[in-house]
């Protein structure tokens, strides 16, 4: 293929930040990835563990946090968690983000949740498979041809398009893209074994009719259990992102309701629902499901003090536990810092993320990628981040 | 060699730790019966606070009960290749358990997967504990393989007790099993013995020096280690064993790093290089770089005797050995040990003249080193002392 | 630095230069500067702005280089032979019909609009770059069909019938394209977000990084119908995240009135960040690195630093307090004086005298907001709220009468006592010069202080002597 090289921005980042991190002692950058998915490293920087707790294990369980407060971060979490390890003896994972744009709408029925409920979990199921074939190998022809089967009804597309992108790429990357590229498992298989795996799949194919959205899902659960996973989660995140509901939370309580009518049900079959909403939902929720949120409920309340914390945790992961705050590579100038810079965001996460990567790059710009950050590295931060917030909250006309 | 040879464990000179041992006792029993008995417990706390002697005598009390027990200290890996180490660690866990004893497979991926086939066979029949030691001094370049192919696994499993031990910097677990969900063994470390322990101990362990029981407690604080040490042996020598987890060949330039750091109570590598200078009274150390610091500061925590400390916002030495260390500068080297406090007495009122807004800090600091010196006689002179206005301030 | 990188990448050698004279300094608009990227300077926020995979919500006043920065990201996402690599589309959002209407189901035909205009832009790049679309493996070449037929609105035959016509050596692969097989590889129903993954992924296969969805000149719309703009605006930021982790990425230039109301709704609340909101922002050293680019690519020679053009010392002061934090206005004040070195000075640097007149002969910009009570002079904006009001009444009527001599009695007479003419002597209204004088020097003094860059020297309001005075608004 013709090489058409970038002239500019191929460098990830080229601000002078990483060289800096790593003269401090840093073995990757713990500020950079802004977006949770992207982290390779968010289960090793749990804060709030009480909160994950809640979301662990077999119940129902609720997670409400700001906008911005990190449920997608701690959602992603759990999935992670849930696709550590060769087998099926974790629970699994459904993402569920409402489809609004494919519907069209924000007031869906029972069957239209179920059908993209379906829709995920086959994604999932089709992704993690694609990684562990030999979950696969291992099964009878009649329990091959029920996996084929819901590939086949479920995925966005043909099962033999997958198939074929997979065997013409030679890797499971491809796929990860088109299905979901959050998507972590360890260890793929190998070229000859991922091959052996489509090329079974598809043979196990019979070409039924699909049945009706109840059907399918409950398909979908059979085969989960067929396979040998203990419990289903589903991750319930990004109920706000329609028009209709960013701002609304009586519509977002309106947009789950057929889930939340189905939940109490799906518990006992080991399937849990576990939401992660914006706090506003609470109150309308716990007034009209109490029994739903007796138990399992986390709201996320971001202190200084917790923010704080998530800086001191992404130190001391990156500098591989060597250090458990910024204070370590600061002028004896400046002590504290993530409290510091704790009282001067907004009061979430990702604001703390931006504002401690500012200072970083305050200092870079002013010294070089090397020494002692100082008070005036942060204090520079500080009004550079005030100000593009003053810009961004100034007042309607 | 040193001269110093520490006690092996027996069961009949083991004292106290019931609280730990009941809870173990418990667990245990449940896997027995097949109730909730799983997961994942971690032992931990500062040296010669006697992990090795409550693992010791679990495993022990566990063989009096046939309970099958797989034993890996990561120790044996150090500076190894971490995926050889997995793999070698993966196949001594089917070994152990009587699986496979070869070509458990081409990866690490494969070779996990057939242990744990073996292992869900295994468990069917019979609870496993499996003992991980000196985990949380291990490369974290092996810790995730290992978790992701061993201990991640068997922390979902319903009939495994895992007992992991260790000093130093605890790891950021992936699973839940290992860091939010599992439960410390102590509160939450293994903690020092009281006077009382301590007397029982020495009994045990030193009957001839059981009477002074408790002018030992005084100086080691109930550490366990230090307790036999200090009754064993001379000071010189009780440091050489506390010591004893580094490599002889740097155990000396170790033990000097420490007792040039030993009168702070917490320290960075802006603080080194001064500290430095004064023991052995070079000025050259002062132009050290930071990444020169770095290097010392590296090792300390590489053998656990240093870590990152979140109170004092910086390093701290693990808290036995900085006490038999400066006990032993301030009985053996006094000179030399008032010197250091005076450095950094004098480092701490530069820091504080220098740095208004931490002024404060630096100024506590100061002070502290002011009052070691005046307790024993040496105070600053009149000169270095803290201002007036200063000591209103603190 | 990346900025750094961006100003050296786009450089020209000083050997190769060709000078482009007072051209460079003349229309001052982005879309008529096919040199851009030639002196292209970079805002301080460009890295943020410019990041290859986070959706942007630039914001900016009008002369703040908007056009500039988008036309800039357009040109980094060239290779060194001039090749994309990324599908760069042009997309703006029809208006909703009414506030109302900006819901989900608006934003679903948006996003319809979108692929069409992916589409669009990928048969023209394929056409551009036929060699490519045969390198690719077969089943990135399916999805490109597939996308093609599946997502251009209307007969895609009669589409890109001009495509196929044409002798260029794309126009075989696009009749390829158009008349060959289709491959279904989604679903009708698929969401348009995986609709999206597949042509990145196809994309992919090219080395393109992603989308790039490029949306400027808004201005319009934001006058004519602000209310329906902003309904529209927020109610695709709120879903606007979607699409940022399959590879579809927007970078969409607002003028800056849009930013109060949108910047606490939906994804751009900053609470949210989903979407990145950017007000562009300039500092004085990068505008004088700007102008020094622009006089580098003016004359041919690099460096060219703003003292070989003129010796003032009071140029840079004067250039940050009538340029404020816009790059047209520096370069406006600058253009005076560039015209001036090449057409009098032979290339000799002005000095402080003549720059002085030139600045009288060329003032800066200047527009009253009479609805917001201020005035725009340059780039400052200047709040005329504490002007006692006849001060400012006397502002407008010689706003309203610009580049025409006012004289002192007519403004007394008209702003102060409200006549609709001059009295003469023995007129029952009529009073002496000295009876006024005063009033009106002090509020012209105002005025002074308010308006002017430099009050002591004045450009905007002039004393014609033995005339009044001239205010020289020029927009």
């Amino acid at each position: 293929m013709a090489s058409s090289t970038p002239a500019l921005h191929q460098t990830p980042d080229s601000s002078g930040v990483p060289e800096w991190l790593r003269w401090a002692g840093f073995r990757f950058d713990p500020f950079g990835p802004l977006d949770a998915a992207a982290d390779p490293h968010l289960s090793e920087y749990l804060v709030g563990h009480e909160v994950f707790a809640r979301v662990w294990g077999d119940g129902i369980s609720w997670v409400f946090a700001p906008a911005g407060g990190g449920k997608t971060a701690l959602r992603i979490s759990v999935m992670q968690t849930c696709w550590i390890g060769q087998e099926t003896n974790r629970p699994f994972p459904i993402p569920y983000v409402p489809p609004f744009l494919a519907w069209g709408h924000a007031r869906p029925s029972e069957e239209e949740h179920l059908m993209a409920l379906t829709r995920s979990g086959a994604r999932a199921l089709f992704l993690a498979m694609a990684h562990r074939p030999h979950w696969f190998f291992r099964l009878d022809v009649s329990e091959r041809q029920d996996i084929a089967n819901l590939f086949q009804w479920n995925l966005s597309g043909p099962l033999s398009v997958y198939l074929n992108l997979c065997r013409q790429s030679r890797q499971i990357s491809p796929l990860r893209e088109v299905l979901d590229p959050t998507f972590v498992m360890r260890d793929p298989p190998d070229e000859v074994t991922l091959q052996q795996w489509c090329d079974e799949l598809e043979s196990a194919l019979a070409f039924q009719p699909a049945p009706p959205p109840a059907e399918r899902w409950a398909h979908l659960l059979a085969v989960l259990k067929m396979l040998g996973f203990p419990s289903v989660y589903i991750l319930a995140d990004g109920f706000d992102g329609a028009p209709e509901t960013i701002d609304n939370p009586m519509m977002i309580v309106d947009c789950m309701r057929p889930l939340l009518h189905r939940a109490e049900k799906w518990a006992q079959d080991n399937v849990f629902l576990k939401a992660f909403l914006p706090t506003e939902t609470f109150p309308l929720l716990a007034e009209q499901f109490p029994l739903l949120l007796s138990d399992h409920v986390a709201v996320i309340h971001w202190t200084p003090d917790l923010l704080a914390e998530i800086i001191r945790r992404r130190v001391y992961v990156a500098s591989g536990g060597n250090f458990g705050s910024l204070d370590a590579v600061a002028s004896p100038a400046l002590r504290d810092v993530e409290t510091v810079l704790a009282r001067s965001v907004m009061p979430l996460p990702r604001e703390m993320l931006v504002l401690t990567r500012q200072v970083i790059e305050e200092h870079v710009r002013r010294e070089g990628a090397e020494g002692l950050l100082t008070g005036e590295d942060v204090e520079a931060a500080i009004l550079q981040y005030t100000q593009g917030n003053l810009l961004l909250t100034r007042t309607a006309r | 060699m040193s001269a110093v040879q520490l006690l092996p464990y027996s069961p009949r000179l083991f004292v106290n730790r019931e609280q730990e041992l009941q809870m173990l006792e418990e667990r245990v029993q449940a896997l027995k019966e097949g109730r909730d008995g799983h997961g994942v417990l971690i032992l931990s706390g500062e040296r010669g606070i006697g992990k090795t002697w409550l693992r010791s005598h679990f495993e022990h009390q566990l063989s009096q009960e046939r309970i099958p027990v797989v034993r890996l200290d990561l120790k044996e890996y150090a500076g190894k290749d971490p995926a050889w180490a997995v793999a070698d660690i993966l196949q001594r866990v089917s070994i152990e358990t009587g699986g496979p004893r070869e070509r458990l497979g081409a990866d690490l991926a494969e070779m996990s997967r057939t242990v744990f086939r073996h292992l869900q066979k295994f468990l069917q029949q019979q609870p496993l504990v499996v003992i991980v030691d000196h985990v949380y001094e291990s490369d974290w370049a092996l810790l995730p393989l290992l978790e992701d192919y061993l201990l991640g696994p068997l922390a979902a499993e319903r009939r495994v007790l895992l007992l992991l031990t260790g000093r130093g910097r605890l790891y950021p677990w992936k699973n839940p099993e290992l860091s939010t969900l599992a439960v410390p063994l102590g509160k939450p470390e293994l903690e020092p013995f009281d006077p009382l322990f301590t007397k029982d101990q020495l009994k045990r362990q030193a009957p001839s020096q059981a009477h002074r029981a408790d002018e030992i407690y005084e100086l080691t604080g109930g550490n366990p280690l230090a307790n036999y040490l200090v009754a064993a042996y001379s000071l010189d020598q009780a440091v050489e064993g506390l010591l004893e987890p580094v490599p002889e060949e740097r155990r000396r330039t170790v033990r000097e790093y420490l007792e040039a750091l030993c009168v702070l109570r917490a320290f960075d590598e802006e603080r080194i290089p001064d500290m430095l200078a004064t023991y052995y009274d070079n000025d050259s150390y002062r132009q050290w770089t930071y990444a020169r610091s770095r290097r010392v500061r590296e090792e300390l925590i590489r053998w656990g005797l240093a870590r990152w400390d979140a109170e004092q916002r910086g390093y701290v030495m693990d808290r036995i050995v900085r006490q038999l260390i400066e006990r032993y500068l301030q009985t053996q080297k006094p000179e030399l040990w008032r010197r250091l406090h005076q450095t950094a007495y004098q480092l701490y009122q530069q820091w504080a003249n220098d740095y208004p807004a931490t002024r404060e800090r630096w100024l506590e600091e100061a002070e502290y080193h002011r009052q070691r010196l005046q307790e024993y006689g040496s105070l600053p002179s009149r000169s270095e002392n803290i201002s007036a206005a200063d000591r209103r301030i603190l | 630095m990346m900025r750094r990188d961006a100003e050296r990448e786009v450089s020209v050698h000083p050997e190769e230069q060709a000078s482009l004279g007072p051209a460079a300094f003349l229309a001052l608009r982005a879309e008529e500067e096919p040199w851009l990227p030639e002196c292209f300077v970079p805002p301080p926020d460009f890295d943020r702005i410019s990041d290859p995979r986070r959706s942007v919500v630039l914001f900016g006043d009008p002369g703040s280089g908007k056009t500039a920065v988008h036309r800039m990201l357009e040109t980094i996402s060239l290779g060194t032979d001039g090749k994309p690599f990324r599908l760069l589309v042009h997309w703006k959002p029809a208006l909703p019909i009414s506030v109302a209407e900006a819901g989900l189901d608006w934003v679903k035909a948006m996003v319809g609009h979108i692929l069409d205009a992916c589409a669009d832009a990928l048969i023209h790049h394929l056409a551009g770059y036929p060699q490519d679309y045969q390198k690719a493996p077969p089943w990135a070449q399916a999805r490109f069909v597939w996308f093609i037929h599946r997502y251009t609105r209307g007969n895609p035959m009669l589409r890109w019938g001009p495509l196929v016509e044409g002798d260029s050596p794309g126009a075989p692969l696009v009749r390829q394209i158009l008349s060959g097989p289709v491959d279904d590889i989604l679903y009708a129903d698929a969401p348009p977000e995986y609709v999206i993954s597949e042509l990145v992924s196809a994309l992919k296969a090219l080395e393109m990084d992603g989308i790039w969805i490029l949306t400027d000149g808004l201005e319009g719309w934001a006058e004519m119908a602000f209310d329906r703009l902003c309904a529209g605006l927020k109610a695709f930021l709120s879903t606007l995240s979607l699409f940022d982790p399959f590879g579809l990425i927007y970078k969409i230039c607002l003028p800056s009135e849009l930013e109060p109301a949108l910047s606490h709704a939906g994804g751009l609340a900053r609470a949210r960040r989903r979407v990145e909101g950017i007000h562009i922002r300039w500092d004085s050293p990068t505008l004088r690195r700007l102008v020094e680019r622009r006089l580098s690519l003016a004359f041919g020679r690099e460096p060219f630093p703003l003292e070989e053009l003129c010796t003032a010392a009071g140029l840079p002061e004067w250039l940050e307090k009538v340029g404020g934090t816009s790059p047209r206005e520096w370069l406006d004040q600058v253009a005076g004086l560039v015209e001036y070195y090449t057409t009098h000075s032979r290339n000799r640097p002005i000095d402080e005298d003549i720059w002085k007149r030139l600045r009288l002969q060329r003032p800066p910009r200047l527009y009253l907001d009479d609805e917001r009570r201020r005035v725009i002079v340059g780039g400052r904006c200047v709040n005329l709220e504490d002007l006692p009001a006849k001060a400012y009444e006397m502002l407008r009527y010689l706003y309203q009468r610009s580049g025409a001599v006012v004289t002192k009695a007519e403004l007394y007479f008209r702003i102060y006592r409200g006549l609709d003419r001059i009295p003469r002597p023995g007129d029952k209204e009529y009073e002496a010069p000295k009876e006024y004088t005063g009033l009106i020097d002090t509020n012209l003094w105002r005025l002074r202080q308010a308006i002017e860059p430099d009050p002591s020297a004045p450009v905007l309001l002039v004393t014609r002597r033995g005339h009044g005075v001239v205010l020289q608004a020029r927009w």
